[in-house]
């Protein structure tokens, strides 16, 4: 609340000033395919508006009355999940605080065409779930199904969210217990109270993810907005019309994330600190209990598909030939990966900087604004990007994968800066001027200062920018140059064309890929932790 | 009269040892201060007491006079003991107001709704906290933030009042005006006080009964004045103020070391072999070329000079109402003639 800024420095030195204008550029920059598609979606091109065809009649509201039914349901569930997950670990020990929000976040790395295919194979009519669904009027291809993947999948996020705001409010513990404040008093009005305004940003936050994924209810047959921007797109190849269902969606989406941000400000700016000696002891049953929810999360979500994939692949040589005959795609794959994610990650940064030096002078930037690519549908991207590619300058490079690796940039990039901004944002505003006082140069500064100190958290964003390209598939479809397809959308061709089997096989050796990298992710990110000081015990 | 008493508390934390065979008592109406450095066991030990922690060893309780007019000490039924306390972090509920924060403490000790409020408003009023009813902690200063934690901790009448290093992280005229303000508040308190703090000067100021404690050890308990003219050892001197130590030969009124006269003006009834430990307030400097005391050192400080002065290889602080020049002799002597 009382967050000092600090005195206006200096006039910024050169390579700063140069910096702080290549930050604002690229925000312009990332913004320029919302733009196109803003623009798209009145229809300029094709010289009549869209809107009145989804709006002006009830298919653009039944579209989104669908959207927010499934993405209420599954947000429900997974703040539920979360609540008890948190409570249950929150007053164990802040040892397992850290581990426990990684676990929870496990499944968001994994494809969602990925995620959606193993739970077809395990519930669909040929599955071993698939029985006992039918057996309660129940399929695969139904909202309680597409509800349930869709909140194990983001519930990670929620977890993340609240575990944060409990442990800081356990700064308050030892007062509650040493004035003898009754249980139920406690729960209710210390508790559950404050808690309200955190559950709700958290809530609207994990439901936007819902609402933006397209392929799980895409997948699962249930018609929200996002199969139908695809249907509109690819198979009645009017651009106009999918960009002006999308866009009215998108100001609900950005609508959602500022009344997230409103209702969760007053929660991070808390007075107290916590400290290591104010957690109580955990007792053995509270620890065990959680463990035991973990455990069952990770099983339902991870293990119990692996296996039946497993099973429905056959064997190794099933996955090799399934690699083999996708080596086009996957190298495809990698050579975006390659390319997007330190792309990504080095614009990220430069963006993180520019908002972390701001956010301590008080000067303003438009950096923050590059979040709202992340609001958005990738779709709504994706139409923006082939808008963008019909003009110059990018038309000169349609035919190849970089209309693809600017949008897999301008989706990413949001989520790296805020990343960045999260893990730098207290770094000391005196920091580099004190090494200019002491006649350190910028370049040493540079290799020497500031490096050492963000090398884990430049090289985790790379990585998790790289985990993410290789699972996209909603821009991927809508901008991969013909036969450069990726993992992604081979899977997604597979699913309707080819056996089980094969999809099985396909299925388990993108996890195989994906996996180490996750592994990699968690560990550059315990290295971050550790780092900024933020140690377990 | 009841008695708060922790006896031989042993409390270790990750295999390290911070309370180590403590013992102490609180009586009502008193306040005693613990001082010592930063990690020497203060907030552990106010832990304990407020029931917070369980000592790994020994026992906390209450000592009342039986009937046969024996000591005796009962576990402290922790939810009918009225314990107040202020924490070194304010802990605070951010989402309530200041006159919630004092109306949630007192729900369910049994008080009908007007008496609740009648000290609701005594205690923001003594706090000076009325403007600031509706207030809440975000919307508050540093000190009106304090103010509102040991509202918090009058507002329930305890009968022990623990106080953690109340104005740690205060300042300046707040920290003097809260502390003035804290004073008189235990003044009109029955309550037993046991408040920590590394400022002796602020320590020496409350307190009725001073305990020093060292690295989990209690090293000097007494009224303060006692315990600063005669402290146990150098190191609980040094808690309370600047000390050194000397030691020598006495005869005839003067202690010589090293064959130099280091001190004069002794109790001539002192003889032989004799250690002090010397405040700077406790000795005088006079200019002699003869001397044998050497000033290294003349600082100005709150209205008097501190001369740093060496004799025989030993530094030794005096007090001095005129600046003397670096490098000028003379001779130190006790300003009052008991040694500590």
């Amino acid at each position: 609340m009382f967050a000092a800024k600090s005195p206006p420095l200096a006039l910024p030195s050169a390579p700063a000033r140069t910096l702080n204008i290549l930050a604002e550029l690229l925000v312009l920059l990332c913004l320029l395919p919302l733009v196109a598609a803003a623009i798209e979606s009145v229809g300029l091109s094709s010289g009549q508006s869209k809107y009145a065809h989804w709006w002006g009649t009830l298919r653009g509201w039944e579209a989104l009355w669908k959207t927010m039914q499934l993405a209420s349901l599954a947000t429900l569930v997974a703040i539920g999940l979360a609540w008890v997950l948190v409570t249950l670990t929150v007053h164990c020990s802040r040892r397992w605080a850290f581990p426990v929000a990684l676990l929870s976040c496990l499944p968001m790395p994994i494809p969602s065409s990925t995620l959606a295919t193993t739970w077809i194979v395990l519930a669909g009519r040929q599955g071993p779930l698939g029985k006992v669904l039918a057996g309660v009027g129940l399929s695969v291809y139904s909202i309680p199904a597409a509800t349930m993947i869709l909140a194990m999948r983001y519930f990670g996020i929620a977890v993340g969210i609240l575990m944060v705001y409990h442990l800081r409010s356990l700064a308050c513990l030892p007062a509650e217990r040493v004035f003898r404040i009754s249980r139920f008093t406690t729960a209710l009005r210390l508790r559950l109270q404050p808690a309200v305004r955190i559950t709700a940003a958290a809530g609207l936050i994990v439901m936007l993810f819902c609402m933006n994924d397209h392929i799980i209810p895409g997948m699962l047959l249930i018609t929200t907005y996002g199969p139908q921007i695809m249907i509109q797109y690819s198979a009645l190849l009017d651009p106009a019309g999918a960009a002006a269902l999308a866009v009215p969606i998108a100001g609900v989406g950005m609508g959602m994330v500022i009344l997230a941000l409103l209702l969760g400000r007053r929660c991070w700016s808390q007075t107290e600190k916590t400290h290591v000696e104010q957690n109580p002891p955990g007792s053995p049953a509270q620890r065990a209990i959680a463990a035991a929810l973990i455990a069952i999360i990770l099983v339902v979500v991870l293990g119990a598909p692996v296996v039946v994939l497993a099973q429905r692949a056959g064997s190794f040589s099933a996955m090799g030939q399934a690699v083999y005959q996708a080596r086009r795609q996957a190298w495809q794959t990698l050579y975006c990966v390659a390319i997007a994610s330190p792309i990504c990650s080095v614009f990220a940064a430069v963006l993180a900087g520019r908002w972390v030096r701001c956010r301590q002078t008080g000067a303003f930037t438009a950096v923050p604004l590059v979040l709202l690519n992340l609001t958005i549908p990738a779709t709504l991207l994706g139409i923006g990007g082939i808008e963008l590619s019909q003009h110059w300058p990018l038309r000169m490079i349609r035919s190849s994968s970089w209309p693809l690796i600017l949008a897999y940039v301008a989706r990413f990039i949001p989520l790296a800066t805020l990343f960045f901004f999260v893990i730098w944002r207290n770094d000391s505003a005196v920091r580099n001027p004190a090494a200019k006082v002491h006649g350190i140069t910028p370049w040493r500064t540079m290799f020497y200062l500031t490096w050492p100190r963000r090398r884990a958290s430049v090289l985790a964003v790379t990585v998790l920018c790289g985990l993410l390209i290789a699972t996209e598939l909603e821009m991927s479809i809508l901008l991969a140059a013909p036969g450069e397809a990726t993992l992604g959308i081979r899977l997604y061709t597979l699913i309707h064309t080819a056996p089980d089997s094969v999809v099985s096989a396909l299925t388990l050796a993108i996890l195989a890929l994906v996996g180490p990298g996750i592994v990699l992710f968690m560990f550059l990110l315990a290295r971050v932790q550790t780092q900024r000081g933020v140690r377990t015990q | 009269m009841k008695c708060l008493v922790g006896q031989d508390l042993n409390f270790s934390y990750d295999h390290r040892p911070i309370l180590q065979e403590v013992s102490l008592r609180i009586t009502p109406g008193k306040a005693t201060v613990l001082v010592g450095p930063n990690g020497s066991g203060k907030t552990t030990l106010l832990w304990l007491l407020a029931g917070l922690l369980k000592p790994m060893d020994g026992r906390t309780g209450l000592s009342e006079t039986n009937k046969s007019g024996q000591a005796e000490l009962r576990a402290v039924d922790y939810r009918r003991v009225r314990i107040g306390m202020v924490f070194q972090q304010p802990t605070l509920w951010d989402h309530l107001t200041a006159e919630k924060h004092l109306e949630i403490v007192l729900s369910g000790k049994g008080l009908n709704r007007s008496e609740r409020r009648r000290r609701i408003d005594k205690t923001l009023s003594q706090m000076r906290l009325e403007g600031f009813r509706k207030s809440q902690p975000g919307q508050l200063s540093g000190g009106e933030r304090q103010r509102l934690a040991i509202a918090r901790a009058l507002v329930i009448d305890p009968q022990w009042l623990l106080l953690d290093e109340p104005l740690a992280h205060l300042d300046g005229s707040i920290r003097a005006e809260l502390f003035d303000l804290l004073r008189e508040t235990l003044a009109q308190a029955r309550a037993g006080v046991l408040m920590a703090t590394h400022n002796a000067f602020e320590a020496m100021r409350l307190a009725d009964e001073v305990v020093i404690l060292l690295d989990g050890h209690v090293v000097q308990a007494g009224p303060a004045e006692q315990v600063y003219r005669q402290p146990a050892g150098l190191v609980a001197a040094q808690v309370l103020g600047p000390a050194v130590e000397v030691c020598g030969d006495a005869r005839g009124g003067v202690l010589t070391c090293k064959g130099q006269q280091m001190l004069e003006n002794l109790d001539m009834s002192l003889a032989g072999a004799t250690r002090m430990i010397l405040r700077p307030e406790d000795v005088k400097f006079r200019v002699d070329p003869a001397g044998t005391s050497v000033v290294r050192r003349c600082e100005f400080v709150a209205g008097t000079y501190i001369l740093h002065t060496e004799v025989a290889g030993i530094e030794v602080d005096a007090m001095h109402s005129d600046r003397i020049s670096v490098g000028a002799t003379g001779f130190l002597g006790l300003v009052r003639s008991q040694p500590n």
